[in-house]
């Protein structure tokens, strides 16, 4: 392979870029309010990730470490490895053995070396971790303060972008859409990881810029709905009722420092869970309409407001919606062939 | 500022770092807002109260926008062939949109007679020199991004010629066309500004019969060099897949010859000098997509 020069570097001196806002007079049209898009899909990496672990690799550079070790096989370990590159520094990532091999061609083009190990997460990682050292940067891929710090600055910029107009509503997705293994119709969806990275960078974001009474809606999708299932008991859930393939996966919510961000936020995190079925129609929807191909998960955000019942019961200020495109990297036409033929509504 | 980014895959291919210029992240989706916006910005300032213009396609969109959001009201004039997405993609910038005809010209006829008097503004879609003033801000915005590094090849779309006309600066800039599209090529082969017969090429935003004559002569005399070449429909259709799943945009079939330079690169940039800098690959967008199209287009593609 051609080895990248990264000789083309804009400005800033952050591993992300600031990102537009524009506005969708489609989407507007569908549910009533203004919609603005927040376009992380266009950050390096392709996805919201960079901005967080870009951040984490910078801090721990600024502290000495040499080298880094991630452990995801998806937009983590894509971001992990474009920062470790930019930063001249080796990035090593463990993934386990069910990821595709595109995703793990993604991360090598960015010269991180991959090694495959174990059949879950939680194999790879205890990998991962295995091969820390005092100089290594390890990157989890969605817990610890740089990371959502770096996350934060998604609100930076909407305040500087919208000169002064508070946002009614900033809607995202929670968890991941990660079709892994089908075990019943009644369990589509593995939510391998968990997440909430991008929920409090978000809540600490909006608390830094004083926005901290614009609600926030988090969307998910059913069978992934860790979230939702937490904030109504109000304390941290194992996803259940996906069988025994997820448990083994270890599939947490959240951790309890971001639900209690979550529960404590003055604004309200509502949450709503979306189909399948829907969300892989607005992937379709919104290639056509802003010609941008994103990963179901990010869609989940978008049929908030394509399908306008989703924001019925939430006290939506006087500014604009505006969504997280979070982006993503594994969606390909094939793909939303495979998802058309076995999502379940 | 418009985007750019790195594209690693694609510099794979050519052996050569490759930047994508994403003009396809512009408002209305191409790069025809540069051209028509800086029309219609200084036609406000002249004291023109309307604008009419007759494109159905990405120059129509601009034109609409550009309007809305210079408070200019727009009245835009299409055939009746027009597909219903495509009108109102231009009816959602507030335009009026008139169908008038059974062709193009039969539509520009009907919207030349509204010009009445000094207060209306005419956007032709590319044949203008203010439009091309102002497709040259992509060359200054190039400039500050690459901090004066020098291209060492520019790869664009021609259609009727704006965008070339404004890239032309002392790179060498590799000018691709569909087969059925090849207005440029068959004149830079000729020495002669040629007319096609017919458009035949699913790369319908390129369907001009012929270059404005100004751009033939500017791309003859241009000492940087004007590399004319024609790829197939097919090629330009496979290029947009590919780079709908690497870099996740979609992008029209007429933008996807430009990226076939680089997705063919063994065939089309083999046997051309390249300079030192990397080589800049203008993603010119376009909103004609949508998911079923992309079959349309492999049924209909010219091989």
């Amino acid at each position: 392979m051609h080895s990248y020069k990264y000789s083309f570097k804009d400005d800033s001196s952050t591993l992300h870029v600031k990102t537009p806002l524009v506005e969708s007079p489609k989407i507007s049209t569908a549910c009533g309010y203004d919609v603005l898009l927040k376009l992380d899909n266009l950050q390096p990496a392709g996805s919201f990730k960079i901005r967080g672990i870009g951040n984490l690799v910078q801090q721990g550079i600024k502290q000495g470490k040499t080298h880094a070790v991630s452990s995801s096989g998806g937009n983590s370990g894509l971001a992990a490895a474009y920062a470790s590159a930019r930063s001249s520094i080796p990035c090593h990532v463990f993934v386990p053995n069910s990821t595709p091999k595109f995703a793990a061609e993604n991360i090598k083009e960015h010269a991180a070396e991959v090694t495959y190990y174990g059949d879950n997460w939680n194999a790879a990682d205890t990998e991962a971790r295995r091969h820390l050292s005092e100089d290594a940067i390890y990157i989890h891929p969605f817990d610890g303060k740089d990371i959502w710090n770096g996350h934060a600055t998604i609100v930076d910029e909407l305040k500087e972008q919208m000169k002064g107009v508070k946002p009614g509503l900033v809607v995202f997705h929670f968890s991941k859409f990660r079709k892994k293994v089908v075990i019943s119709k009644y369990a589509p969806l593995v939510c391998s990881v968990g997440g909430g990275g991008l929920l409090a960078g978000l809540i600490l974001g909006l608390q830094k810029n004083n926005w901290d009474d614009v609600p926030v809606l988090a969307m998910e999708t059913y069978g992934a709905d860790c979230l939702n299932k937490s904030l109504e008991k109000k304390e941290l859930v194992t996803l259940d009722g996906i069988g025994s393939i997820a448990k083994s996966l270890g599939a947490r919510a959240t951790t309890q420092e971001i639900l209690k961000l979550a529960l404590n936020y003055r604004g309200k995190v509502y949450y709503r869970t979306c189909h399948d079925t829907e969300v892989i129609e607005v992937v379709e929807k919104f290639l056509g309409d802003h010609r941008f191909f994103v990963e179901p998960a990010c869609a989940a955000t978008l049929v908030s407001c394509y399908k306008k019942e989703y924001l019925n019961g939430i006290p939506i200020g006087q500014g604009p919606i505006v969504l997280e495109i979070c982006g993503g990297s594994a969606v390909s036409t094939q793909m939303l062939e495979t998802w058309k033929k076995t999502a379940f509504s | 500022m418009g985007g750019s980014a790195e594209s690693p895959k694609l510099s794979d291919l050519a052996k050569h770092e490759v930047l994508l210029k994403l003009d396809n992240l512009q408002p209305a989706g191409s790069f025809k807002i540069r051209g028509i916006g800086r029309l219609v910005q200084k036609a406000k300032l002249d004291g023109k109260k309307t604008a009419v213009a007759s494109s159905a396609g990405n120059a129509g969109m601009a034109a609409a926008y550009a309007c809305a959001k210079s408070g200019l009201p727009c009245s835009v004039f299409l055939p009746k062939s027009t597909p219903d997405f495509a009108a109102a993609n231009i009816s959602e910038h507030g335009a009026e949109v008139i169908y008038h005809g059974e062709i193009w010209d039969e539509a520009n006829e009907e919207a030349m007679k509204k010009l009445v008097d000094d207060s209306v503004l005419y956007i032709h879609p590319f044949n203008h020199p203010v439009i091309w003033e102002g497709h040259a801000s992509l060359v200054d915005e190039l400039v500050t991004q690459l901090k004066g590094k020098k291209p060492g090849l520019v790869i664009c779309a021609v259609g009727g010629g704006g965008l070339l006309m404004g890239v032309l600066i002392d790179v060498p800039v590799l000018a691709m066309e569909t087969n059925g599209t090849d207005s440029l090529n068959q004149s830079m082969k000729t020495g002669v500004l040629a007319t096609l017969p017919a458009i035949d090429s699913i790369a319908k935003s390129l369907g001009t019969k012929s270059v404005a004559a100004e751009v033939f002569e500017a791309a003859k005399s241009y000492p940087g060099g004007v590399i004319s070449k024609v790829c197939h429909d097919t090629e330009a259709i496979q290029s947009v897949k590919n780079f709908l799943a690497h870099h996740k945009f979609f992008v029209e079939p007429s933008c996807g010859a430009a990226l076939a330079a680089t997705y063919f690169a063994d065939k089309y940039l083999s046997d051309i000098q390249i300079g030192e800098g990397p080589i800049v690959n203008v993603v010119c967008g376009g909103s004609s997509v949508s998911y079923e199209m992309i079959s349309y287009w492999e049924e209909n593609a010219k091989s």
